[in-house]
């Protein structure tokens, strides 16, 4: 039977994540990559789940490392622009985020 | 439970009536967030489902941060078809240097009177502090998108 369905199984929900005192972490945000490129499916068989869950590990290492190296380089380019505009106190602030 | 996920109703007979169009220059669709109990403005408590017909402030979180009232616009990525299903996707839209705790949220046209297109419940109070609120859409396939026709 056709139907007009709307996700409710757990993948069909969306995914709500939250952070304090500031945006959030480089874990989470690899987490939310993560779930757009590979999702695992509890019913694959154990021996392709097995190396889905594997890749996704791997993956996860590389996007966290391009993460904080995106942050950091964000950061050193708003440094800059703050220190070159005179703010030398708050290019330190940053820089030491 | 006063936050229930669904597809709208009325947004299934709207469907048929053309009354939205999910099209990158169709209509425009915002997503609001809701409280249950005393999160809302002035208290008040959201009951969204099934039944909801448009957007209603009763319930709505505060504005605070980058989330004002009335919720945050979503941008839409255009409709297409995975084998026998059409789907439509959002962007995933985050908040930022806001404190809010929500239960759930109505995405709705803001270009339409305000209809309800869907209702999402988070299962459990999400909260950000002085932080980030970020609601990140399923992956756009046959089984998982947000809003599919099967």
């Amino acid at each position: 039977m056709d139907v007009l369905d709307l996700g409710t199984g757990t993948a069909g929900l969306v995914n709500v994540m939250t952070s304090d005192h500031g945006g959030l972490s480089d874990e989470q945000i690899v987490d939310l990559v993560l779930d757009k490129i590979l999702l695992v499916s509890n019913d694959a068989p154990p021996v392709i789940k097995e190396q889905a869950l594997l890749f996704r590990e791997n993956i996860r290492e590389v996007l966290y490392s391009y993460v904080e190296f995106t942050k950091k380089q964000e950061r050193a380019t708003i440094t800059q622009t703050l220190a070159k505009a005179g703010h030398e106190d708050l290019a330190n602030i940053i820089r030491r985020l | 439970m006063a936050i229930a996920q669904a597809m709208c109703t009325a947004f299934k007979k709207e469907l048929m009536l053309g009354t939205h169009n999910f099209a990158t220059n169709g209509n425009a669709f915002k997503l609001a967030l809701f409280a249950e109990g005393s999160g809302g403005k002035s208290s008040t408590t959201a009951t969204l489902g099934a039944t909801t017909t448009a957007f209603a402030t009763t319930g709505e979180v505060a504005s605070s941060g980058t989330y004002a009232t009335g919720g945050g616009t979503l941008t839409k990525v255009a409709p297409s078809t995975s084998g026998t299903t059409a789907l439509t996707d959002f962007a995933d839209l985050s908040f930022t240097t806001a404190t809010i705790t929500a239960m759930g949220a109505l995405i709705y046209n803001s270009t339409n009177s305000n209809k309800a297109v869907a209702v999402l419940d988070f299962t459990s109070n999400k909260t950000s502090t002085s932080g980030t609120f970020t609601i990140q859409f399923p992956t756009a396939d046959a089984s998982n998108a947000i809003i599919r026709i099967a």
